[in-house]
């Protein structure tokens, strides 16, 4: 049992710490996930997009890791991490990793599937930028301003990944 | 007034039921009109639904007021009814909202709402639920942020109406407890302040209420936590937390909140 305390570099009142864990926990098993995903692509422009994704999620995990001296992993997915995470970014996360594995199986992916994929993953974005953003809102400095960051370097580069890897899905979807 | 002795307050722009008309009844006799009215629909031996009045009325000057009949039981119908109101009420104009159909009467004469001057709207509990419990549902940790960061200016808003109501000689948190009061968000609020820190009890706010049935064992209260603190910033002059160290959503009477 994880427990949800305040912590320092928030406003008093709000119970942060075990959505740093859980989001921290999140990013790291995103990662690992999406390298190995990446070495059994053979579509190079997938596979390249594939790597950029994953070492994003490093680098989120890096940052929030010496930010908030994480050590440890937990269970992003166990019902707790589920509660602070909220049920939007766990389900989302089921959809995308159900869509690509179909493309890792060797399932050739629908122009609905990827509609879908590229749709899951967009409300991913925005949810994470949202809450970056809001718990900006509620931090104090250095952690406001490393949030605020993330947020908006993340809304960034996801705008310019979504076109390259919509387009790239769609022409294997076509071929 | 304790919770028992109070009753709901049906606002009723929209009525379901057979054979309800409304009538908008504007008059230039002010309330003498009023009263003259009213006794006619006695008369007439109508039920009266609903009433509400947009426009003051005062002894001698325009105005309007809007009711909402029952016909089911009259042996008049509604344009009956009102050729009988102005024959014999001087200086009255009756205008009729039919149903919009069949067991469903709408005001269709005034828009928008007003609720202390500014544009007012109207969210049943279902879309509150929605608003206040649903979004930390599906967003977590950042959708309660969330609406602690919107309750915040929400406060600083409220602080500045309330402020502009208040002059220089009244009790900002006593005013403040009454828009709580008359907006329908709590029934009750109660203040302790010392030099730099206010403990505010607040009785069946609407956001804890509606996480009664949630068996939690933590304070619920994020939006209504941000009002507080927004309106508590602007009140020390500095950024405050405020603190929920009770709640009626862990079964506590009323909701506690500790501003510093």
């Amino acid at each position: 049992m994880v427990t949800c305390r305040e912590h320092q570099y928030f406003e008093k009142g709000h119970s942060v710490d075990l959505w740093i864990k859980c989001f921290y926990s999140l990013k790291v098993k995103s990662y690992d996930a999406e390298l190995k995903f990446a070495q059994k692509i053979n579509n190079p422009v997938l596979k390249i997009i594939t790597l950029a994704v994953a070492y994003e999620h490093k680098k989120i995990a890096e940052i929030l890791k010496a930010l908030f001296k994480l050590e440890e992993t937990i269970n992003p997915y166990s019902e707790e991490c589920k509660k602070a995470l909220g049920a939007s970014t766990i389900e989302d996360l089921v959809k995308a990793r159900d869509l690509f594995r179909k493309i890792l199986r060797g399932e050739k992916l629908s122009e609905n599937d990827v509609n879908e994929l590229v749709k899951t993953a967009r409300r991913l974005a925005d949810t994470m930028k949202g809450t970056f953003l809001s718990l900006a809102k509620i931090a104090q400095p250095p952690a406001s301003k490393i949030l605020m960051v993330l947020a908006e370097s993340y809304g960034v580069y996801y705008s310019v990944l979504e076109k390259y890897l919509m387009e790239e899905l769609k022409s294997a979807a076509r071929r | 007034m304790q919770h028992e002795d109070r009753k709901p307050l049906n606002l009723d722009r929209i009525i379901v039921g057979e054979g309800i008309y409304g009538f908008l009844i504007e008059t230039s006799r002010g309330l003498n009109a009023v009263a003259e009215v009213f006794k006619v629909l006695s008369e007439l031996n109508l039920i009266l639904v609903h009433m509400a009045v947009p426009e003051p009325v005062s002894k001698g000057t325009k105005g309007s007021f809007m009711l909402f009949l029952d016909f089911t039981k009259s042996k008049m119908t509604p344009f009956e009814a009102k050729n009988a109101l102005e024959k014999r009420v001087s200086g009255i104009k009756i205008d009729i909202a039919e149903p919009v159909f069949s067991g469903v009467t709408v005001d269709s004469f005034h828009f928008p709402l007003i609720f202390l001057n500014e544009r007012a709207v109207i969210f049943r509990e279902t879309t509150l639920k929605a608003w206040l419990v649903n979004m930390r549902e599906r967003f977590g940790t950042g959708g309660e942020a969330f609406l602690f960061h919107e309750g915040y200016i929400i406060g600083n808003s409220v602080y500045d109406a309330c402020r502009e109501m208040c002059g220089k000689e009244c009790d900002i948190w006593t005013l403040f407890g009454a828009v709580l009061f008359a907006s329908g968000i709590a029934e009750n609020v109660s203040t302790d302040i010392d030099y730099e820190r206010i403990i505010v009890k607040v009785w069946n706010n609407i956001e804890c209420s509606l996480a009664k049935t949630k068996n939690l064992n933590k304070p619920f209260s994020h939006w209504l936590r941000g009002i507080l603190a927004g309106f508590g910033s602007r009140y020390f002059g500095r950024r405050v937390s405020a603190v929920e160290v009770k709640c009626i959503a862990k079964g506590d009477p009323y909701c506690e909140f500790i501003i510093t």
